[in-house]
């Protein structure tokens, strides 16, 4: 039986204290953001049981504050995967049934199944210490889904990673927290796997949460600066066949390399290129749009730009570019993007 | 060829460090140049060279295994985070390291001697008594062995990186089963690199020994021993053994360096 979960803990630290209440429901996945030193890993830590606290962690109506760690039955993956480098990945993954009374022959079974249903089979007599970062990461999970939680507890799990290994890993990662269906807390920085992971983001500032909400109400309005910054990526959500997506509002994109199926678009700020004209040339998305607002950004401007199609799509330009562009609110404008600045992130159906 | 970078080195440094090298060395090659070669079987087939070398190869290796049994928890309880006191016991830890072995022999013997502190109500109780005995060669060896071993382990354990534990910990594994099954394979080649130094250090073993065990035949006196007194009686056997020792020594040297260790 899959149950919620329930946080309401408060862990002194020097410089102040992190007091956060939150829930997760079975099978949502709810991203802790905030700034470094926010207390998003001391959360974390608190539910696990590793750090003490005061306050309590429900799941259903049990009370894990009263438990030990070992009791838990709260998987926890670290930004290292931290695999045990002397065990196989198959002795890693059977790890956590051996310690609760499995037998040996039985608990690699089991174990060597997982990793066949996730197409790691050919990593199953590895050691530990021989696995890439992403395989590493890829058994690290596994480790902790064999052990059978209640609720996941995922630590920057992607952020140890190669941009590429990351996108492949955090495709993946989307897929196995649907098939487990148990509250997941994940904490992140980046604002692309709280847009793609998440079905709700809970922003943690000073240990106190500043603001809750989806990703895309957050990102319409964010509550601080820090919140605009982390989460204004550029999200379209389609379907792609071959290089062509073709999202929800009709608008097409044209990408870099092929992809199928139902799929998140994810384009960085920075990445959108602004023009007062149609501009002539290489870039095969560009599309025409009004200016709806702009907001000074660190050292740049952000846009918000409507699109014909009613998409809005966030551009960060210089403050030089704003002047040269002659631009007000309401001012038609081109936006383009080049093919290989799309980031292609695969979704369930 | 393109000039050094920062000029030629200076020539007092180079002669010292020369001066060093051969500080160390020749004395070993001179050993190798004395050997007497030719009647080395027939030496080391001596029943008091026999005798000698097969008391320190029993002593020594069962000194190692109490070590182990000992320094390993000893050395884990040392590394713990936020231990009280840890500075000051890992000094204490040190101190044999440093302490001349006379002076250790001398401190056993006053302990466990058959009229010690110790060793009196133990001797009324039992009529047992340590000193003149192989056991007594043992509690000398794992006295100054030991810190070799905790030191090793302890800072294979401190390198260790605490989430591997906690990691265990969130899997459901129990604080003895994560020891036994996480953290004691993880510092494998500490705990050997440890185990190695210290069993080279009991072999080699002579102040503590002779001046708390005594100098028996077959019951204390062990290679270094049989060394000592050769030199009066056989300086050719005492080059031999010594030989022997060095051995010994180089082996280990051998063992340790590089990454066989690492890679256990």
């Amino acid at each position: 039986m899959v149950r919620s979960l329930r946080v309401d803990v408060a862990v002194g630290r020097p410089e102040f204290e992190v007091e956060v209440a939150c829930h997760v429901d079975p099978g949502e996945v709810v991203a802790l953001v905030g700034p470094n030193g926010a207390g998003k890993s001391t959360l974390l830590r608190a539910v696990a049981g590793l750090e003490p606290c005061r306050g309590t962690v429900h799941l259903g109506e049990q009370r894990l504050h009263d438990l030990p760690a070992r009791d838990r039955q709260v998987g926890l993956v670290f930004q290292d995967p931290l695999l045990f480098g002397h065990l196989s990945a198959t002795d890693n993954v059977a790890f956590g049934l051996r310690a609760g009374g499995v037998g040996r022959r039985e608990a690699r079974t089991r174990a060597r199944a997982l990793l066949a249903s996730w197409g790691l089979v050919e990593l199953a007599d590895r050691p530990g210490r021989r696995l890439s970062g992403g395989e590493a990461q890829r058994v690290a999970l596994a480790r902790a889904v064999a052990a059978g939680p209640h609720a996941l507890l995922l630590d920057e799990p992607l952020a140890a990673l190669d941009a590429r290994t990351r996108l492949v890993t955090r495709g993946e990662l989307r897929v196995r927290l649907a098939e487990l269906g148990v509250p997941t807390l994940l904490v992140t920085h980046d604002p692309v796997d709280a847009a793609v992971l998440a079905d709700r983001v809970v922003v943690l500032e000073q240990g106190r949460v500043v603001q809750e909400g989806t990703p895309a109400e957050v990102s319409r309005r964010p509550a601080t600066d820090y919140v605009a910054r982390l989460v204004g990526v550029n999200l379209l959500t389609g379907t792609a066949e071959g290089t062509r997506v073709t999202c929800t509002s009709g608008l097409v994109l044209h990408l870099a390399s092929p992809a199928s199926g139902p799929v998140h678009c994810v384009v960085r700020p920075t990445a959108v290129s602004v023009f007062s004209q149609r501009p002539v040339g290489s870039p095969r998305n560009v599309f025409e749009g009004i200016l709806r607002g702009m907001a000074p950004h660190g050292d740049g401007v952000r846009l918000d730009v409507q699109l014909v199609s009613g998409d809005r799509v966030h551009a960060e330009v210089t403050p030089a570019a704003v002047a040269d562009l002659g631009l007000g609110t309401a001012t038609p404008l081109w936006v383009a993007v080049k093919a290989n600045e799309i980031e292609v992130q695969t979704r369930a159906g | 060829m393109t000039p050094r970078p920062l000029g030629r080195p200076p020539w007092p440094l180079l002669l010292a460090a020369g001066l060093a090298l051969l500080w160390l060395t020749v004395p070993l090659l001179g050993l190798l140049v004395r050997a007497p070669w030719p009647r080395a079987a027939g030496l080391l087939a001596e029943p008091e060279a026999l005798q000698a070398l097969g008391l320190s190869l029993g002593t020594a290796t069962v000194a190692t295994v109490v070590v182990l049994l000992l320094g390993v928890p000893l050395a884990w309880v040392l590394s713990r985070p936020g231990l009280p006191g840890a500075g000051v016991l890992r000094a204490l830890v040190t101190v044999p390291l440093i302490l001349p072995p006379v002076v250790g022999g001398v401190a056993l013997l006053t302990v466990l001697g058959r009229s010690g502190l110790l060793g009196a109500p133990l001797h009324e109780a039992t009529g047992l008594a340590l000193p003149f005995t192989p056991a007594a060669v043992v509690v000398a060896q794992v006295f100054v062995g030991l810190p070799f071993l905790v030191l090793s382990v302890e800072g294979s354990l401190r390198a260790l990186d605490p989430r591997s534990e906690e990691v265990a910990a969130t899997l459901g594994a129990s604080a003895g089963y994560t020891f036994t099954r996480v953290t004691l394979p993880t510092v494998a080649p500490g705990v050997l690199a440890g185990a190695v130094l210290a069993w080279a250090r009991a072999l080699g073993e002579f102040g503590a020994t002779i001046t708390f065990a005594g100098n028996f035949p077959g019951r204390t006196r062990t290679v270094p021993l049989e060394v000592y007194l050769a030199l009066q009686s056989d300086p050719d056997a005492a080059v031999l053994l010594s030989v022997v020792l060095m051995a010994v020594s180089l082996v280990v040297l051998v063992l340790l360096r590089g990454r066989w260790v690492n890679r256990w």
